[in-house]
């Protein structure tokens, strides 16, 4: 029991709380004092980076440990961070002012969002005179430069080039009997492979049908714009969802997805349920992009040895036989220390053989350094495409890639025209039109409700106006 | 003043600090910002342009604000009108005195509180997929045997096949009412228990005066349970607009780029948060925001006001 006397020594504000209370305060004061005082510590690296794509991280890991360890050494930290988060992290950083890492290696929807201020707020390192000076200008495929090139200036050594080949299901096709090397566009292949859509379980509805895609599916429906020179933003940026190239190119798509002879299935990519359809064969052909190979062999096995991968049939006879589907950069924030150092680090990273080598071989991604192309890694048959040289058929036609304007509002763009090919098929569903010709003028009048949707956001960003208002 | 009395003094204040602390950092700090933000064009912290209330004109020139104000509405109205029913019919339900296993009824109609609504969302993303979700699969097994049945009559065309079940694109064209549905699922147990507590202090002596009185089981309930009730149904129904009209969640997990095709599920939230968070423009995202604020007192004050006329009944 405590002595009344000691008790009447304590000055009386001590009884205001209690002594558990008092302890929880102590511990709040001198823990908020340890943090003020403390300097920040960054453990034993000089620099951190950011990466959201587990197969890269896994790549960079061996490969940076090796620079770390060498003499005096800049030291870097590669993290990874779920795709959701990191992007959040980086705008939030970029909007907030709030701290990101050094190095930022991020995927290009996330990265034309940096570019919605003035040039002068982009939140990545401009790199433009560096790449330059160290003549990695003319050692990278040209087109994989663009989705980081904004007025001008460029924020990003390119991670891909991320070509695109139309995948088939060789052991249904062959056994058929048909053969696709005469195929050149579209209309020859749809014209080969409609035999062989096929209605498996008897209920007078195909379920088997030429390619795979969906009004769902933007990548996809992009893809095709861009190899045939359309889309939503000409090479300088500008608005064009609303040309007349565009209306035709989705007019035909629709088609392709409407009415008793559709060719078109809907196989959703990454997903369990689009993976059973693969495997079932209710799309004969697919859009690969290069990274898609990889996927493939891990997530559907049991096709191996019976796909192969050819050049995308064209539009029109003698059109482009490829596209673009995704792609990433490495940038370097604009606010790190040690700027050099991260170049250089970032140059090392990027440009190394080693790396050209691992990143094909884990994630069957072809390198955008020119130079690396000749190497043998590209030439080696792959059993999963029926020992096709995979690596090499995507290298040679790496430098036909369309090039994609570097804008803020890239995603707009893109889920506009997404839309607009998805009410379409609604109204070729509903009034049951299902020619190309038929569909033209209704794709024309989508079309340019969709530019002016986009048109509309893009009026609102007051710092791309010819006379933005002075600023505060 | 001793100083036992002004501790007894600083003690409330010590109590409803740790709200306030957080009230002012984390709400009414941001929400003074939010003002001059709706004014301009920002980006980052250190660009910003005056743009006056032009983000507010445009926001009711923009067709996908009118778009997202609509699908709010109308989930609003599913919630009102399908969930409080719902909700109400259970709590009906469960007040029933004979009941065996009411304590299980209730865990299994609120349990799905407990897992959290982004949990929620993933299940019914899945549960709603085309071909091999739940929902097509059991629709899909539901009508075959009518779609047999008819099968080369003038029916035939009245009734879906299986496949159509199975290709049922809830998560993109019929994305309302797949959020309604899952929404339904996850509320109508939550507000059940708001109806049952207010049942419980529904007076018996009125029930069986009005019983003895002739009335039946409808009568009952239309004129003495209902009544009774009606401050808490206010109430409910009052949050359940509010709720709806705050709804990211679900959408944001469940459909295609949180919107669904042509923008069938794109809510007036997921609109604030894509101009703001994908699109960079943070004064637009701000401007809907007091828009959608308006709106929700707006129905507050029409709740006080029926409340108000109800107590003066």
């Amino acid at each position: 029991m405590a002595d009344p006397k000691r008790q009447r020594d304590v000055p009386q504000w001590v009884h205001a709380f209690s002594p558990g209370a008092w302890c929880i305060a102590l511990l709040a004061v001198l823990s908020s004092a340890l943090l003020a005082v403390l300097p920040e510590s960054r453990g034993d690296v000089d620099a951190t980076m950011w990466a959201s794509a587990k197969p890269h991280y896994d790549i960079y890991f061996p490969i940076v440990e090796q620079w770390n360890d060498e003499p005096d050494a800049f030291r870097v930290d590669v993290q990874l961070l779920s795709r959701q988060v990191m992007d959040r992290r980086m705008i939030g950083g970029f909007l907030g002012g709030v701290p990101v890492a050094d190095l930022i290696e991020s995927e290009r929807s996330t990265v034309s969002l940096a570019f919605a201020g003035p040039l002068e707020a982009v939140g990545f390192l401009d790199l433009t005179d560096r790449m330059k000076a160290d003549g990695l200008l003319d050692r990278i495929n040209p087109p994989s430069l663009s989705p980081w090139t904004y007025e001008g200036r460029i924020f990003g050594i390119p991670h891909d080039v991320h070509p695109v080949l139309l995948g088939y299901r060789a052991d249904l096709i062959e056994a058929a009997g048909i053969s696709l090397e005469g195929v050149e566009t579209w209309d020859d292949l749809f014209e080969a492979l409609r035999p062989l859509q096929a209605d498996q379980d008897g209920n007078g509805v195909p379920d088997r049908h030429v390619l795979s895609l969906w009004d769902s599916s933007s990548d996809i429906i992009n893809t095709l714009l861009l190899q045939a020179g359309g889309g939503p933003f000409l090479p300088d940026g500008t608005l064009a969802i609303d040309r007349p190239l565009n209306a035709r190119l989705i007019a035909e798509m629709t088609s392709w997805m409407v009415g008793p002879d559709r060719v078109a299935a809907d196989v959703p990519d990454f997903s369990p349920g689009g993976n059973k359809l693969k495997a079932q064969g209710a799309a004969l052909c697919f859009l690969m992009p290069d990274w898609m190979c990889d996927i493939w062999e891990e997530q559907i096995p049991q096709l191996s040895g019976k796909m192969r991968l050819m050049p995308l049939p064209a539009w029109e006879p003698g059109g482009r036989r490829t596209s673009v589907w995704g792609g990433s950069m490495l940038g370097i924030s604009r606010e790190a220390e040690n700027q050099e150092e991260l170049w250089a680090f970032a140059k090392r990273l990027y440009t190394s053989d080693d790396l050209s080598r691992e990143i094909y071989r884990e994630g069957a991604i072809i390198t955008p350094i020119v130079e690396l192309w000749d190497d043998p890694i590209f030439d080696e048959p792959d059993p999963y495409f029926g020992g096709q040289a995979k690596g090499r058929l995507y290298i040679d036609l790496a430098r036909e890639v369309p090039a994609r304007p570097a804008t803020p509002y890239f995603t707009h763009g893109r889920t506009a025209l997404q839309q607009a090919v998805s009410r379409l098929k609604s109204w070729a569903e509903s009034r049951e039109v299902y020619d190309a010709e038929s569909l033209l003028p209704k794709a024309e009048e989508l079309l340019a409700d969709a530019h002016e949707e986009v048109a509309r956001i893009m009026r609102r960003n007051a710092f791309h106006r010819p006379d933005p208002v002075p600023g505060s | 003043m001793s100083v036992r009395r002004a501790s007894v003094g600083l003690a409330p204040w010590c109590f409803v600090a740790p709200f306030a602390v957080l009230f002012v950092l984390f709400t009414l700090i941001p929400l003074v910002q939010s003002v001059p933000l709706s004014l301009s064009h920002t980006f980052g912290p250190s660009a910003s342009l005056p743009v006056g209330l032009e983000k507010f004109a445009s926001a009711l020139d923009d067709p996908r604000f009118w778009v997202a104000l609509r699908n709010t509405f109308l989930f609003a109205a599913g919630s009102v009108f399908i969930q409080l029913p719902v909700s109400l019919a259970l709590a009906l339900l469960l007040n029933r005195r004979r009941l065996v296993g009411r304590g299980v009824f209730r865990l299994l109609f609120f349990s799905p509180q407990l897992v959290g609504l982004v949990f929620a969302g993933v299940l019914a993303s899945v549960i709603f997929q085309k071909q091999r979700g739940l929902v097509n699969m059991a629709l899909a097994a539901f009508v075959e045997p009518w779609h047999d049945l008819v099968a080369g009559g003038r029916l035939e065309a009245w009734i879906p096949s299986p496949t159509e079940m199975l290709a049922l694109p809830w998560l993109e064209t019929l994305a309302l009412p797949a959020l309604i549905l899952t929404a339904l699922w996850m509320y109508a147990g939550f507000n059940m228990i708001y109806f049952l507590a207010a049942l419980q202090n529904v007076s018996r002596d009125q029930l069986e005066s009005a019983m003895l009185d002739g009335a039946g089981p409808i009568r009952r309930f239309w004129h003495v349970t209902l009544p009774a009730i009606q401050p808490v149904a206010v109430f409910v129904v009052l949050l359940s607009i509010i709720g709806s009209f705050q709804l990211f969640e679900l959408p944001y997990v469940m459909l295609p780029e949180g919107v669904g095709l042509q923008d069938r599920g794109l809510t007036i939230v997921t609109y604030l948060f894509k101009s703001g968070f994908e699109a960079g423009d943070l004064g637009y995202a701000a401007a809907i925001g007091w828009m959608l604020a308006i709106i929700l007192a707006g129905f507050a004050i029409a709740q006080r006001l029926v409340s108000r006329e109800g107590a003066l009944r």
